[in-house]
This record gives structure tokens, C-alpha cells and sequence, in this order.
């Protein structure tokens, strides 16, 4: 078989194993279904040739020639991360929840959804499929919310709505780049070599590949969301559903946030250069509000979506600071937040099949379900010897680089996120009234493997960043180019 | 051999009709066969037909041109469709399903014809019959007075748009003295009217047009309309009624507003984008406020004419063929989502909204295909729906028309919120009356037939470049 039909067969896996569960319900099927795009990355990961930086596999079709769309999959420095934590994080979602009864052939679908679009959308160096798949995210994920939310339904409803109308934008967006790239096309690396920055249109004053940069961000923004349009998300977060939350964040959010800066750093360089500061700011306000989420942590729901919206604070932080060390962080911290959200799913569905509630302290507990609890959210303070710490450190080096003030807030800011962490963790984790809590075969391997992973990441980074940090050296000379 | 298609269903027609008169009883059954078999001959003729290439027959009267093929081709797999759904149907009772068929053969008979016609007199004949053929298949069942009452709607409003179709069909007759679409073209040419005549002429005919394609403000009694008439005939009445407007306002401004020097002025496409804008606007919205299901569907079926409308506007190929695959699209999803539909009418027994709560749990395959079908429908990633919706958006744009591309786009927001709406309801079964289960046969029937839509609809995205190629030759010849 062609290495670049193993692409394909990425994409198919999970696809089929979506569809089967609507005929056949078979929870060992749709884990393979899930499982196989990890296998293929793993050999991918130990066969590929990472230190030249560009593309490794291509799969290369013409889809709609008329609009020059075509399938183009690919495999780099850049997206491989991201696909791991896509594929860890569904694999671990999947085998959590194994025990759901309810909806349960709906959540394996779904959840397999939204794993086979991310995986499309972060393969594709094709924008149309791109966005368009990106797009067909926000389905699978709605549904995970109408089926395990709550009845009213409002939640899901703003989710929806919110995603679909960032999807617009960012639609628009993806459109001008196209007809304003000369000649036409989708292809990101056409558009770079292309004349689509020199382009002088403008709309009300502004230039097109302004507005062009704006629709893309404000749809991804809208979309995630983003502060300043997090108001429906932190009413709301309590009617959201768990399993909704760790595949938005866990998979959803991870893949956004490297197709996001790739798109941006590729196509819209110039742009990002003068928005830098703007960027900064946004990003710092997300990262601030995400820690005051976390210091108000009082469910599960909310604790989530504030590592979601500390991750994309992060990220954007470190996509102003535009430099090496700050964009190989948005790379690895990708995988860091999809370990820490596969760890509170894990969490949860132990709690669940227990019957334990978050607002109770009776589940504290002690041994080895209260050992790796504590080392999982000690991941989220991004704790040394985590794999969280790696990422923050890269980050703050870049925005010394950029800003030291800004830095330093970061610092501060990192030392309340720890301060928050750790109040969760005296108060609903550890204490005396701990009971210990018997953890059977399948929890307790899910619970070491992520932990592994994690630690393993913490102390051991240098192989992933050995296959990330030459991919970004090749994106970036773009933006660094006259 | 050129209306192969048409005499195979009027052959059929007939046989039903002796088939009616002379047996009864258990071989009622038959009659469906019957009508699937004679539809799925004639769609296999359209093929046929396509090979044999462009050509006018009947005196110039009727052209079997590429555009002709797409629709009949289209028209009488709707047709087919149409009539399986019938079949799970305990709408249409085994009493009435002669008639069914009878009167829903005669309309797919005169749609073919009009999809054929280029004379002013054959299409003005068609539309009358048709209009009239369709009246009666929304009001057969008398017993019922809702539908009666639509029947009536449909009776007087297609009335309307036929008489007011008839004005300047009459007055060019007289300025051209030809009722040939292409004479009048030439005619046109030569000696162009003056603007108040031009003006006038634009204004009767878009509004007959309008009426006919049930686009804003002409909305009501095709809202109306649908909500009286049986589901499953429900799917065929808007391909019918919408697809009859849609192929003549296709004409017309394919051989006539296309001439480089505007006889008609630029008076025709301000009609059409503002008609198409409030459509998409007053359909989005009206939809988030029904509580009955047939309502919501009927005004996203308005949002969506605007649409397609409004792409026609552009008048280039691109647009008009991005227009074509989205009707395609369109129709594809309208019928499974009335498969659906009429399933769940029949097991709750009315069609309030909050009486669904509980099918997804009952009927996981079937609610996982209504959201595909819907979704599709209102143009949501990545289904096929989504990229009819965007190629119009994407002409939109490369005409330097942003800012209303960018507010058509927003609407589907709107219509969205509608679909959710319905789909959520189906969820949470909090005060919804008891849902009676399908026998076992009857309901894995109907489960195939919705996967069986689902494939078709899916391919259209993947295959969408061929479509798009397809249309493209299909409208060459009409627009010059």
C-alpha cells in the first residue's frame, strides 16, 4: 500500500465506524474505528523524515475543478500534532464513556463525527475543504449537547448558532482570499506565492485582504468562543454537557488552534505583524478570564471550558508574539490541553458510574484515583515535569522576545491559574473525608495511560519537538520574509 | 422518439385509468406498481433522449434541449419518489390512491411538456393544466375540509399568475407577431420596446412568475396551500408548482433579458432581487415562529426559492448552474425530509411540533436521516445543500455584490434556528403524546427508502464538479 493512501484510510476509519453505529451499535468496533488513524500516526511518526520541514505525504485529487477545490492531504511537522491529540483524545473519550447506556450508539457517531472532520480539516492544505470541514465540526458537537444536555436546549441552541455564524465568516473570508488571489485558487501554498496580498480593492475604506483577515478571525473567534463573545458560553456552561465540552474542547479547540495559525501565519503574515499587539491583549484577557472560570470552578462543565478558553488565551498570546519558540507552543500545547481534557473526561465518567457529584464531597478519595487526579490537574497548573509546563515556558520565551511586560503579566497570570488549580484540588479532591475508590481494569489503564503520556511528555519532549520545530522554521519564514 | 418520456407516461396515465375503471378491491395495489414502473420507463426515455442531442419538434413549438432534459429527468425522479413515499402513506388512504396516481401522473405528463416548451401558447397551456392538475391532487380527498381550502388557494392564485402570465404574452404577440421565444428574441433585436411597454410587460410577467414560484409577497397562499395538502403529495406539489415557475423564469431571461441591449431594461432584475431578498428574509424568520411542522417547512421552502431566484438574477453560466444544482440538492432533501415527515405525522397523528418529543430514541436511523436531509436542506457543512447555497454566495461576491451576499448568508442562520428547532423537539419527550410504533415490516421499508435518499444526496456532494459540468451544457443552448 502507497503511504499516502494511509491518509485516506484516516479519514474512511473513522467515518465508517460513525455510520456503522447506526445499524450495528458495537462499542469494540467504533474503538478501532477510532483507534486505527492513531496506529497509522504512530507508524507515520516513527517512518517519516521530520528534520526537512516540509510536507511529508501528500494525497492529491481534483474535487471541483471549476473553483479549483480539490482534496489535497497532507501530513507536516505542523498538523501532526495536532492529529495525535485528535486521535488520543477520541480514543480515550470513547473507551470513558464505554458504560453510558443512554444514546449510546449517538455519542460513539458522534464523537467518531467529529473526529474524522478535524482530521480532514487538519490534513487538508486545501482552504475550501478546509473551512469546509471545520464547519462540519459544530454537528456532531451540537448533537453531543441537544442529546446529554439540558432539556431546554438553549445551550446547544446558542452553540449552534454561534458556531454556524463563525463559520459563515470565516466563509466569507476563505471566499475573498479566493477571488482576490491571482490567479484563483484555494491551495494555501498558491495563495502564498500568490498576488493576493497586493491586492488593492478595498470595501468602505478598508483593503481586501484586510477585511479578508477579519471575517477569518472573527468566525474563529465567534466559533471557539472568544472573549468578547464568551457571554452566552459562561451563562450557559452549567446546561452543557460534559461529553459536549471534552469533544469541543479536547478536539475541536486543539485542531482549530493549528489550522487557525496556519492559515494566519501563511496567508495573512503582513496582517498579523500589525495586529500583533491586538492579539496580545485579546489573547491575555482569554487566558485572565479562563483563570477567574477555573477560581470559579464549582462543576465540571466550567472547569472545562475554562482550560478551553486558558488554552486558546495561550495560543493566541503566542501567535502575537510570532516567533519560533511561541508558535512551536501553540504546536505542543495542543497535545498538553488534549491530555488534560481527555483526564477530565476520564474523571467524570469514573465519578458518573459511581454516581458522584461534583457539588458533593464524598467522592474525595485517596490511592491511586486520587494520585492520578492530582497529577492530571496538575497538568492544567502546567506544573514542571507536566507536559503542560514545556509549552507555557516556549510561550513565555517568545513573548519575552516580543514584549517583557506582557511576559510578565503572563507569569502572573500563571501563578493564579496555579493558585486556582490547586484550591480545586484541596477542596474537591483531597481531604479527610476521602473514600477510596476501586477502580476497575478498563479505568484504571485509561487513568495510566494518561498519565504516562503526560509525564512522559513533561520530562521527554525532545522527539516532538524534533518533528515540530523544523515544519514552523519553514512556515514562519514567511511572515519574516520582506 | 424525442417525447418518449412523455408518451410513456401518458400511456401509462391511460392504463391506470382503464385499470380504475374495470378492477377493484385487492388489485387496487397493483395501480401503485403500475405508476412506479410507467415513471421509472419514462425516466430511463429521458436517457435515451439525452443521446440523441438538441432538436425543436412539434413545429418549433418544443424544444428537447439540455435544459428540457435536466428538468424532465429531475421532474419525473421526483415523480417516482413521490409515489413510493405514497405508498408507507396511511394519509392517502387505499380508497384514494388511484386517484393519487392518476392526478399526479397527468401534472408530471404537462411538467414534462412545459420543461419542453418554447412557445408562449404551449407553455401558457401547460401551466394551466398543470396549475389545475395540481389543485385537484391537493383537494381529492373532499372529506377533508383543510384540504379543500388549499385546493381552492392553489385553484384561484395559480388563476392569477396564469391571467397575468397571459397579458404580456398577448401584447408581444402583438408588437412581434410570434409567440416563439426565439422569434420574439429576434424581433426584440431588431426593434426594442419602448420603457414604459417594457416596464409594464417586466411587471405582469415576474409577477405571474412570482405568484407561481410562491416567492415574497406572494408567499401566503403557497404557505397555505401546502399546510392543507396531504404529506406525501406535499413533496410533489412545491417540485411541481415551484419547478413550473422556476423553468419558465429560466426561459425567459435565458432567451430574452440576456440580449445585450436590455429591451426589457434593468427594471426586471430589481423586481427579482428584491422579491428573492424579502423571500429568503421572510421565509428564514417566519419559520422560527410555527408550532406546526408543515408551516416551517413551507416557509423555508420559500427562503430557498429566493435562493435559487436570486442566483438566476445573475444571469451568467456559473451562477445559473450553481443555481440548477442547488434546486437539485434542494428537492433531493425535501423529499426525504417528507419521507420522514410523513412518517411522523402518521405516528403522532398531527403535526404540532412538540408532539415529536421521543422519535430519536424510537427511531435513532430514522432521526439521524431527517437531520441529514434538513440540514442539508438549509446549507449546513459539509452537505450537499451547503455547496449549492455557497457557489450562488461565491458569484455573489466575484460581481462585487458583498454586501448582499454577505446578508443572504446570514439568513441561513435564521433558518437554521428553524430546523434545530424541530430537531430538538424530537429529542426530550417532555409532554408529547404517546408515540405509536410502526408495524415492523412497513417501518424497515421505510428505513431503507431514507438511506437509500441519504446515498443519492451525499453523492451529489462528491460528484458535485460532474453536476456542475452538466448543468453548464444544459443551459448553453438557452442562454446566448
Amino acid at each position: 500500500m502507497h503511504l499516502s493512501n494511509l491518509l485516506i484510510l484516516m479519514i474512511v476509519s473513522p467515518l465508517l465506524g460513525a455510520v456503522s453505529q447506526a445499524f450495528k451499535p458495537n462499542r469494540i468496533f467504533s474503538f478501532l474505528a477510532s483507534s486505527i488513524p492513531t496506529a497509522i500516526l504512530f507508524f507515520v511518526f516513527f517512518q517519516a523524515d521530520w528534520t526537512t520541514g516540509k510536507d511529508l505525504f501528500f494525497f492529491r485529487t481534483e474535487w471541483i475543478p471549476h473553483y479549483q477545490a480539490e482534496l489535497f492531504l497532507r501530513i507536516n511537522g505542523i498538523n501532526f500534532l495536532a492529529l495525535l491529540t485528535v486521535c488520543l483524545v477520541s480514543n480515550v473519550l470513547l473507551a470513558s464513556f464505554w458504560k453510558k447506556k443512554e444514546y449510546e450508539p449517538a455519542l460513539s457517531s458522534m464523537v467518531l463525527l467529529t473526529q474524522a472532520f478535524s482530521i480532514i480539516s487538519l490534513l487538508s492544505g486545501d482552504l475550501f475543504v478546509q473551512a469546509v470541514f471545520w464547519g462540519a465540526t459544530a454537528i456532531p458537537i451540537y448533537f453531543l449537547s441537544a442529546l446529554f444536555g439540558s432539556k431546554s436546549g438553549r445551550s446547544g441552541f446558542h452553540f449552534l448558532i454561534h458556531s454556524m455564524l463563525g463559520v459563515f465568516l470565516f466563509f466569507i473570508g476563505v471566499l475573498l482570499v479566493y477571488y482576490f488571489s491571482q490567479p484563483h485558487s484555494f491551495d494555501m501554498a498558491a495563495i502564498k506565492a500568490g498576488l493576493f496580498q497586493q491586492s488593492t480593492d478595498s470595501f468602505l475604506g478598508i483593503a481586501v485582504p484586510e477585511w479578508a483577515f477579519l471575517f477569518i478571525c472573527f468566525g474563529v473567534f465567534l466559533r471557539l468562543p472568544l472573549f468578547p463573545f464568551t457571554g452566552w458560553m459562561t451563562a450557559l456552561t452549567e446546561e452543557l454537557s460534559v461529553e459536549m465540552l471534552v469533544t469541543h474542547v479536547g478536539i475541536f479547540l486543539t485542531s482549530t488552534v493549528v489550522i487557525f495559525s496556519q492559515i494566519i501565519i501563511s496567508v495573512f503574515g503582513k496582517q498579523l505583524t500589525n495586529f500583533s499587539l491586538v492579539f496580545l491583549v485579546i489573547g491575555f484577557l482569554n487566558a485572565f478570564i479562563g483563570v477567574l472560570l477555573l477560581v470559579s470552578g464549582k462543576s465540571f462543565p466550567r472547569i472545562i471550558s475554562a482550560v478551553g478558553m486558558l488554552f486558546f488565551g495561550i495560543a493566541i498570546i503566542a501567535l502575537g508574539s510570532n516567533n519560533t519558540f511561541s508558535v512551536l507552543s501553540i504546536v505542543l500545547s495542543g497535545l498538553s490541553v488534549g491530555m488534560s481534557v481527555a483526564g477530565l473526561a476520564w474523571i467524570y465518567s469514573c465519578l458518573e458510574a459511581r454516581e458522584y457529584l461534583w457539588d458533593r464531597t464524598g467522592w474525595k478519595s485517596t490511592g491511586l484515583f486520587f494520585s492520578l487526579q492530582s497529577i492530571i490537574f496538575s497538568n492544567i497548573a502546567f506544573v514542571p515535569a507536566t507536559s503542560g509546563f514545556i509549552p507555557l515556558a516556549l510561550v513565555l520565551s517568545g513573548v519575552f522576545k516580543k514584549d517583557p511586560v506582557v511576559a510578565t503579566i503572563c507569569v502572573i497570570i500563571g501563578m493564579l491559574l496555579a493558585y486556582a488549580v490547586f484550591r480545586i484540588h484541596d477542596e474537591k479532591i483531597s481531604g479527610s473525608s476521602g473514600e477510596k475508590i476501586k477502580l476497575d481494569a478498563r479505568e484504571k489503564s485509561i487513568g495510566i495511560l494518561i498519565v504516562f503520556l503526560i509525564v512522559l511528555l513533561g520530562v521527554w519532549p525532545k522527539e516532538l519537538i524534533k518533528v515540530s520545530q523544523p515544519a514552523v522554521v519553514e512556515l514562519l519564514k514567511v511572515v519574516q520574509q520582506p | 422518439m424525442a417525447l418518449l418520456p412523455e408518451l410513456m407516461l401518458l400511456l401509462t396515465l391511460v392504463g391506470l385509468l382503464v385499470g380504475e375503471t374495470i378492477y377493484s378491491g385487492e388489485s387496487r395495489r397493483l395501480l401503485t406498481s403500475i405508476a412506479l414502473i410507467g415513471q421509472l420507463a419514462a425516466l430511463v426515455q429521458v436517457l435515451l433522449v439525452y443521446q440523441s442531442g438538441a432538436q425543436l419538434i412539434l413545429e418549433k413549438t418544443a424544444a428537447i434541449d439540455g435544459i428540457a432534459i435536466f428538468f424532465k429527468f429531475f421532474f419525473i425522479l421526483f415523480g417516482v419518489i413521490s409515489s413510493a413515499i405514497s405508498v408507507f402513506s396511511i394519509e392517502i388512504k387505499d380508497g384514494i390512491k388511484a386517484e393519487f396516481h392518476i392526478f399526479q401522473l397527468g401534472a408530471l405528463l404537462f411538467l414534462c411538456l412545459l420543461a419542453s416548451a418554447v412557445n408562449l401558447m404551449l407553455i401558457s397551456v401547460c401551466l394551466l393544466a398543470l396549475n389545475i392538475t395540481c389543485y385537484f391532487l391537493s383537494s381529492f380527498s373532499i372529506r377533508d375540509k383543510s384540504r379543500t381550502s388549499a385546493g381552492e388557494k392553489i385553484y384561484l392564485f395559480t388563476s392569477a399568475s396564469f391571467f397575468l402570465f397571459l397579458i404580456p404574452v398577448v401584447v408581444l404577440f402583438g408588437f412581434t407577431h410570434s409567440l416563439s421565444l426565439f422569434e420574439i428574441r429576434e424581433a426584440l433585436v431588431a426593434q426594442p420596446l419602448s420603457p414604459v411597454a417594457a416596464a409594464t410587460l417586466t411587471g405582469f410577467l415576474f409577477s405571474s412568475l412570482l405568484i407561481q414560484c410562491g416567492v415574497f409577497p406572494f408567499h401566503f397562499w403557497f404557505v397555505d396551500a401546502l399546510e392543507g395538502t396531504p404529506t406525501p403529495t406535499e413533496f410533489f406539489m412545491i417540485t411541481a408548482i415551484r419547478g413550473a415557475g422556476f423553468i419558465i423564469l429560466l426561459r425567459i431571461l435565458g432567451e430574452w433579458m440576456s440580449i445585450p441591449s436590455a429591451p426589457f431594461g434593468n427594471f426586471w432584475k430589481e423586481i427579482l432581487v428584491v422579491g428573492a431578498l424579502a423571500s429568503i428574509g421572510v421565509g428564514a424568520v417566519s419559520a422560527n415562529f410555527q408550532s406546526r411542522l408543515k408551516r416551517l417547512l413551507a416557509y423555508l421552502v420559500v427562503a430557498e426559492t429566493g435562493y435559487w431566484i436570486l442566483a438566476l438574477t445573475e444571469l451568467d453560466t456559473g451562477s445559473v448552474a450553481a443555481a440548477l444544482f442547488g434546486y437539485m440538492c434542494d428537492a433531493l432533501s425535501l423529499c426525504g425530509a417528507y419521507l420522514m415527515f410523513s412518517e411522523n405525522v402518521d405516528r403522532t397523528g398531527n403535526d404540532l411540533i412538540n408532539q415529536f418529543g421521543g422519535l430519536a430514541k424510537s427511531s435513532w436511523v430514522e432521526y439521524a436521516c431527517t437531520a441529514v436531509f434538513l440540514l442539508s436542506f438549509v446549507g449546513v457543512p459539509p452537505l450537499p445543500g451547503f455547496y449549492g447555497k455557497w457557489l450562488v454566495i461565491g458569484t455573489m461576491f466575484r460581481n462585487g455584490n458583498y454586501a448582499l451576499g454577505i446578508a443572504v448568508s446570514l439568513f441561513i442562520l435564521f433558518q437554521l434556528g428553524a430546523v434545530i428547532k424541530y430537531l430538538h423537539s424530537m429529542i426530550h419527550n417532555d409532554g408529547a403524546s404517546e408515540i405509536k410504533e410502526p408495524k415492523t415490516a412497513l417501518a424497515f421499508r421505510r428505513r431503507a427508502l431514507s438511506v437509500a435518499l441519504v446515498l443519492p444526496l451525499l453523492f451529489s456532494a462528491v460528484y458535485l464538479e460532474k453536476i456542475l459540468v452538466w448543468s453548464e451544457t444544459a443551459i448553453q443552448f438557452i442562454l446566448w
